[in-house]
């Protein structure tokens, strides 16, 4: 159980202390490491990017479809020390989403679709995660039927510390099943940094972009997609931090669907412009 | 009869191929994260004891305060933020004594818990 607060400081920030500090290993290896960080998130944004932009090149027969959201995350995390010390390394993750969206003429914003995810992790470091686990997304799209999806996948997650904030990298591999029909196979890739303002440090800026791919046809399921580009899922927004254990984030995120049949000219896709309101709970 | 290559079957064979890289490549960053963590918690160390100190010069009502860390320790907090340092500070002065849980995030944002 999470111990009350009693009371809170806040230590004002303090400049980089790069050379007065002795560093790890010394000074040079500390602005390597930095810069070595920060290379990665560059290059993993990039990375995306480069993968993205051939399925996003907009030729002059492209339609977006556009539509506006309400996306709500409730997201749990801890370690299982609770129930033995030697389960410390062992992690369960528990997350819930609402999304709402204005695809039904008649009304504002309705409930479209749902997820429950559930997964067990094991971290090798204090920032390196593996994971394995199982999500259930009930969705009812106006128009159109109920569909249940099942994914099971393994995941892994890597948090490090840069000069301009804290980044997480995290690739997910989902076999996903719907209707008891082949399972699709999806990659998605995460990168996320969070960055705290220096004049309050509870307040930062977070950024993520996640891309989706498709990694082979279901042709007898076309709900599954076709292989390639699938998706992407941006956000802007800010978070609040109310002590170790309790995040909460708000802000823009757009979804970009691929809706295209490579069997038909011409590629249509989905945007959705969200606000999206998220809380992050942790427990040690 | 399964195709064999040498002493396992080419499957198996192909899994060792994809296994070493990313045991080596878990190895490697553990021993990184080891070494890097340890110096993220000393590096934090000093903001925490100020913190402690500033705490403890009002608790103990003594102005010479001395301090000592009991523990320190890496800790994922809310999940997809950061890693935090949680340090246990011992503070002593005028034959009085207090811990503190200062818990730590960046490189300079220390909170009493």
């Amino acid at each position: 159980m999470r111990k009350t607060l009693k009371r809170q400081h806040i230590l004002k920030p303090r400049p980089a202390r790069l050379k007065a500090s002795k560093g790890w290993r010394g000074n040079g290896i500390r602005k390597n490491t930095l810069r070595l960080n920060l290379l990665i998130f560059l290059s993993t944004a990039l990375s995306i990017t480069c993968l993205a932009a051939p399925s996003l090149s907009f030729a002059s027969s492209t339609q977006i479809i556009e539509a506006a959201g309400f996306w709500t995350q409730a997201v749990a995390e801890g370690n299982l020390s609770h129930a033995s010390e030697s389960l410390s390394n062992i992690r369960l993750w528990l997350e819930g989403q609402g999304r709402f969206n204005n695809a039904n003429p008649v009304s504002n914003m309705n409930w479209y679709q749902g997820m429950a995810r559930a997964a067990l992790g094991y971290a090798i470091t204090d920032r390196l995660t593996v994971w394995a686990g199982y999500t259930y997304s009930p969705t009812e799209n106006h128009g159109m039927g109920y569909i249940g999806e099942q994914d099971v996948w393994p995941a892994i997650r890597y948090i490090f510390p840069t000069s301009i904030g804290s980044v997480t990298l995290r690739e997910m591999m989902e076999s996903r099943f719907v209707r008891g029909d082949a399972p699709g196979v999806r990659s998605r890739s995460l990168i996320k940094l969070i960055h705290p303002f220096e004049f309050e440090p509870r307040l930062g800026l977070v950024l993520w972009d996640e891309a989706f791919f498709n990694l082979n046809d279901v042709t007898n399921n076309p709900l599954l997609g076709y292989s390639g580009f699938n998706q992407n899922r941006a956000f802007a927004g800010l978070s609040w931090t109310f002590d170790q254990n309790v995040r909460l984030e708000f802000g823009y995120m757009n979804q970009m669907v691929n809706k295209s049949n490579p069997n038909v000219d011409g590629s249509i896709y989905g945007s959705l412009n969200a606000i999206s309101a998220s809380v992050f709970m942790g427990w040690q | 009869m399964p195709r064999t290559s040498g002493v396992f079957p080419a499957g198996l064979n192909r899994i060792f191929l994809l296994l070493a890289p990313l045991t080596l490549a878990g190895c490697a960053i553990q021993a990184h994260d080891a070494a890097f963590d340890r110096y993220r918690l000393a590096e934090n160390l000093k903001p925490a004891e100020v913190l402690a100190k500033k705490l403890a010069i009002t608790d103990l009502n003594c102005t010479h305060i001395k301090t000592q860390e009991l523990s320190g320790k890496n800790v994922e907090g809310a999940p997809m933020g950061p890693v935090w340092r949680d340090y246990i500070i011992q503070t002593t002065g005028c034959g009085r004594a207090k811990n503190y849980v200062i818990q730590c995030e960046g490189d300079s944002d220390c909170r009493y818990r």
